[in-house]
This record gives C-alpha cells, sequence and structure tokens, in this order.
C-alpha cells in the first residue's frame, strides 16, 4: 500500500472469478465505512465470465470491512460512441467485492465497471447527527451549466457529490473537451467517473444510458464527448458518486 | 434393577403397583413410580424422532464407517462430567454429530469427517430478555462461513431453581446474525408457549456451532432474570433505523415493491435497495404514506442513482428518496435526472441531506 494522504492508499485486486487482470483502487478503509474508487475492464468472452454467477473480486486479508450493506456500480459497455450502460448492485460479502452480472451488452466487447462508491455496515442504534453540506458553486460564465439539484458533502478523508443539471454542454455544442470550474469543491480530489448523459432523446429498443467519462482534477470537471455523437448530454445529465482524498 | 417377588422383607429393591423402593447403603427408599404422561408438543415430538432417526442411522452404517467413528472419538481423549473423567464412544459421538447437523438442517453425515471443528463462545454487546422480547445485539460475527447460532434456553418455573443447564432446550438455531441482531423473540413462543414473566429465572446456552460438522463442545452460558433493561448494559431497547416494505402504504398511484432502508452513522448515510412503480397518473414519481417511522425520521432526502426495470431497458435516472415522518407522514421518490421510468429500482449507498 502506498500512503497519499492521512488515511488513503491504493490496493490492488489481484485475483477474481471472471479472468481479468488485476484491478487497482483508490481506497479509505475504517470498520464502519470503506470508499473505493477505480475502474476495471471484464472480457464476456473468458470462460470464467461465463461460468461466473456473479462478478467478484478478492479483497487484501486485512480489508478493514467483511460485509457491506448494499452499493453500487456503474457498468460501461463498448456500445459503439454512446457506451451504454446502467447501475449494478455492489457490496462486499467474505471480504470479496461482488458485482451483479448482467449480460445484456455482453455482444459488444470489453465491459468497464467504475466504482466509487461508499461501503457501510448496519446495525446502528441511537443518534445521529445530521449530515453538512459544503456549498458548491458554478463559476463559468458560458451559459452551458446550471444545477438543478446539488449536493456536496467533504469530510477530511473522502468526498461525496452529486449533481443533476437543468443547463449542461451536449454533443450540439461539440465534443468538447469541456470543463465546469467550481468554487467550494476540494481541489485534491482525482477521480475518474461516470456521467450520465442520456439527452431527453432516445431510442427504445437499445438498452441502457449514454455515458462518457468525466475527470475531477483541481476541483473542476473536465469532459469531452465521442465524435459523430448526436444527443448526447443536455438537461438532465448527472452524476453521483464518492471519492477518496 | 433386580426385581424380588414382594416387598415386604427388609431388604428388597425393585418396583412392585406404583411403589418403587431401592437400597442405597444400608437404607431402602421408597417412592412412588414415575407416569409418563405420554402427552408430548411438537416441539418435543420433533426432538424425539430427531433422536431416533439418528440412533437408526448408526445401525445402517457399515463396520468400517463406524470405525472411523470410534477413531475420531477416541482422538477426543478424555473430557470431565459430573461423575468424573469420561470418554466419548463412536457411537455417542455420531449421534452427537448427526443430531446437530440434523438441528441446522443438514442431511446425516454416514462417513466420520476427518475431524471436528467444536461449536465457540459468542461475543455481544447487550441481550434483552423481557416479556415481549428476547434480542441479542452486536454479536460479533465468526469467521466460519458454516457457522451458525445455536441458542438453547430454560425458562425456569420455580424462583429458586438453580443450576438448570441440564434442563436447557433448544431454541432455534439462527443462520446468521442480522447485522449483529439476533431477536428470537418469536421463536422462544413458539418453543416455551408462554412469555417470559418479569423476574422469572432464564438458563441460557449459546454458541456459533458448524453446520457441516455438528460438534457441540464450547458454548457461553448466561443465568439472568427477565426484566425490562437490558442485562449488560441497563439500557432500554431501541430499534434500528430501519424502513421495511410493510411499514410503506401504497397509494392509488403508485405501488412498492421492495423497501429496504436503513440509516448509518457518520454522519446519516443510507444503504438501501428499493423496488417502486408508477401505477398511474402523469408524475415524475411515486409517493407512498406509512403509519409513524423511527424518531429519527423527520425530513430525510437522499439523491440515489436508479434504473429502469428489464422492460424499461435499464436506463439510469437520478431519484430524489425524501422520507417525512412529523405531521406529514409521506415518502416520496422522485425524479431528479435522467428520463423518468415509471418502474423502476433505486440501491446502494448514499449521504442523507435535509
Amino acid at each position: 500500500m502506498t500512503g497519499l494522504l492521512n488515511h488513503t492508499t491504493m490496493i490492488t485486486l489481484n485475483t477474481n472469478n471472471f479472468g481479468g487482470a488485476p484491478a487497482t483502487f483508490k481506497d479509505y478503509q475504517r470498520a464502519g465505512i470503506c470508499v473505493l474508487n477505480g475502474h476495471f475492464s471484464v472480457d464476456p468472452t473468458t470462460p470464467e465470465y461465463l461460468a461466473a454467477e456473479r462478478l467478484e473480486l478478492d479483497l487484501p486479508a486485512d480489508f478493514a470491512m467483511i460485509h457491506s450493506a448494499m452499493s453500487s456500480a456503474i457498468l460501461m459497455s463498448s456500445y459503439p460512441i454512446y457506451l451504454y450502460g446502467t447501475l449494478l448492485r455492489c457490496w462486499i460479502e467474505n471480504n470479496k467485492l461482488c458485482i451483479e452480472k448482467l449480460t445484456v451488452w455482453d455482444s459488444f466487447g470489453l465491459i468497464t465497471i467504475y466504482i466509487n462508491s461508499a461501503f457501510v455496515t448496519r446495525g446502528y442504534r441511537g443518534a445521529f447527527t445530521n449530515t453538512e453540506s459544503t456549498n458548491v458553486r458554478i463559476l463559468n460564465t458560458d451559459g452551458l451549466y446550471a444545477f438543478y439539484q446539488c449536493k456536496c458533502v467533504v469530510n477530511d478523508n473522502f468526498v461525496y457529490f452529486v449533481a443533476t443539471f437543468n443547463k449542461f454542454p451536449s454533443s450540439y455544442n461539440g465534443s468538447g473537451p469541456f470543463t465546469m470550474q467550481l468554487s467550494g469543491f476540494p481541489t485534491d480530489v482525482e477521480v475518474e467517473i461516470p456521467l450520465i448523459v442520456q439527452s431527453s432523446t432516445y431510442d427504445s429498443t437499445i438498452m441502457g444510458s449514454k455515458l462518457c467519462t468525466g475527470q475531477f482534477s483541481g476541483g473542476n470537471l473536465t469532459f469531452n464527448y465521442p465524435t459523430g455523437a448526436t444527443n448526447m448530454g443536455g438537461s438532465g445529465s448527472f452524476f453521483n458518486f464518492f471519492a477518496a482524498r | 434393577m433386580k426385581l424380588k417377588p414382594s416387598i415386604v422383607f427388609s431388604d428388597f429393591s425393585g418396583t412392585a403397583g406404583e411403589v418403587t423402593a431401592r437400597k442405597v447403603g444400608d437404607k431402602t427408599f421408597l417412592s412412588t413410580r414415575t407416569k409418563h404422561s405420554h402427552l408430548k408438543t411438537p416441539s418435543q415430538a420433533s426432538a424425539r424422532c430427531r433422536f431416533s432417526d439418528t440412533t437408526r442411522g448408526y445401525s445402517s452404517i457399515t463396520e468400517e464407517q463406524r470405525q472411523g467413528w470410534i477413531a475420531l472419538a477416541n482422538n477426543l481423549g478424555t473430557f470431565s462430567t459430573s461423575s468424573g473423567m469420561t470418554s466419548m464412544t463412536g457411537h455417542n459421538l455420531f449421534i452427537l454429530v448427526n443430531t446437530y447437523r440434523k438441528i441446522c438442517g443438514k442431511p446425516q453425515c454416514a462417513d466420520a469427517p476427518e475431524h471436528l471443528i467444536p461449536s465457540h463462545y459468542i461475543g455481544l454487546d447487550d441481550l434483552w430478555l423481557t416479556p415481549d422480547k428476547i434480542i441479542f445485539t452486536g454479536l460479533r460475527p465468526s469467521s466460519n462461513p458454516n457457522d451458525v447460532l445455536l441458542i438453547e434456553m430454560y425458562p425456569a418455573e420455580s424462583p429458586a431453581a438453580t443450576r438448570s443447564w441440564n434442563k436447557t432446550a433448544i431454541v432455534t438455531v439462527v443462520p446468521s446474525a442480522d447485522w449483529g441482531d439476533a431477536d428470537i423473540s418469536k421463536a422462544f413462543i413458539e418453543k416455551f408457549g408462554k412469555p417470559l414473566e418479569l423476574d422469572q429465572l432464564v438458563f441460557l446456552k449459546i454458541c456459533w456451532i458448524d453446520s457441516e460438522c455438528g460438534y457441540l463442545k464450547w458454548y457461553t452460558m448466561i443465568a439472568m432474570r427477565a426484566r425490562e433493561e437490558s442485562i449488560f448494559h441497563s439500557r432500554e431497547y431501541v430499534p434500528r433505523v430501519t424502513i421495511k416494505t410493510d411499514q410503506i402504504i401504497n397509494t392509488t398511484t403508485s405501488q412498492i415493491e421492495n423497501f429496504n432502508y436503513e440509516m448509518s452513522p457518520g454522519s446519516k448515510i443510507t444503504s438501501d435497495d428499493i423496488t417502486a412503480k408508477r401505477i398511474q397518473g402523469i408524475s415524475a414519481g411515486c409517493e407512498f404514506t406509512h403509519n409513524g417511522l423511527d424518531s429519527t425520521f423527520r425530513f430525510d432526502r437522499s439523491y440515489q442513482l436508479s434504473r429502469g426495470t428489464e422492460e424499461h431497458n435499464y436506463m439510469m435516472q437520478c431519484i430524489e428518496v425524501l422520507i417525512q415522518n412529523s405531521s406529514t407522514k409521506s415518502i416520496n421518490l422522485s425524479n431528479r435526472g435522467g428520463i423518468f421510468k415509471a418502474h423502476f429500482e433505486t440501491f446502494g449507498t448514499y449521504y442523507v441531506t435535509n
């Protein structure tokens, strides 16, 4: 493990049940809450994947949490241009990181699983304190961005950020790169996240939502759309993630 | 027992009619013979059936298999009992292991296992022994995935009862603790037919036992009197901050299929798994009522990732989960991003903000 900040490290999950390569995650670990950030590829043609009922990655033996409550991951397919995907169940069980297997996009080639999630334990009683949010504002003056809902929670070891947009760049604005400049979001968070950029126009014969990736760095979000994309992004786009600092 | 033709002589032992005589040293004791009531509860019937099935099982195994059990029993060595040091026979070990395997829902095992994993003590935070609840909390998980929680109890009928450990009966086997909790209130009533009374003395044995191995050896023993406060920390019982499907009332427009919601600290974080359906109307969401929730819930809102069900192409949306538990008692699931799909799931771990 390599120390980044006080409690943040990197872990590599060397073995899995789907014939995949080792996967590396930035992590924050405590007995009651863990945060993982990273992504890995899954080849849906391997015999191991075909035999698996769910995806399992072995966590290090000294990982702080043996079991977690339900968390989530995002599947990004290799569907041409739009990388259609969806939300997957993800949890920790018997020292394994477990992910729901959905085979809908297997025929399009490699699948990428993004995990930018918190994992908690249950069984608590007594008083709970209210969550304090941090005020995050958009600095861009180009009129391309406006929050519909925005909640950001910052603590010493990780952040949580959810935002939905009334205004967000669409593929009609070009391919980018686009940068959403923010004030209030920590500048030390480095994380790659999926953006859900479906737009209000969709083809009901295609499974999933249109996705692209965004990079938080220096307190700002940068992303771009694939060349040739249409009806991507715009109002209704959103993201939702935890990130270890 | 040696039966003599009559009990009218000074040196005698045996039974005549309803009277039994036994000689201890140079004294003779008379007692009335115990009559079996031949009444049996379903639980007693089940236990007797289990025992006789297991006993019959030993007679049906091969000699080689018997030798395996004998060898395994010999390896256990001797142990202390109230009548001195003794050792386990192969037959007794077969009965012991297979009786507990059956209790744990496992089939009878003809071959002796290579080794035995003995049951072990439990660690817990607190325990409530009250007339309406028998609940363990903070049970430390076992590292053995085959372990189940075996709980035996004896609610003493006399306030003066002491050392009634040999009277405990199996109340239930719990496959795994629910995040450290084991609520056996219902199983206790089913076993003993009535709830505890305040100040009633309770003998309780509890252990983690390997359900494959079924070898009962070490267990935690607790003898306490029933009371309203918790046994170890004298606390009032406080339920976990959860919402389950049966606490939610469907409306004419919305139907809940699954609602499993719980709060964890740090500060407020929800972990949940919810499936809902808007069955009529045009609003981009679902609205429900409830009959009152834990007072921790007041006005709690989370923004969650969500997906449509398969018939809605698994399309993603952002759902606001808003729980109101004051003068307004409602749960609203509203679309806040992406395209609303009327039949959807939202699950994961998220901060709860107000």
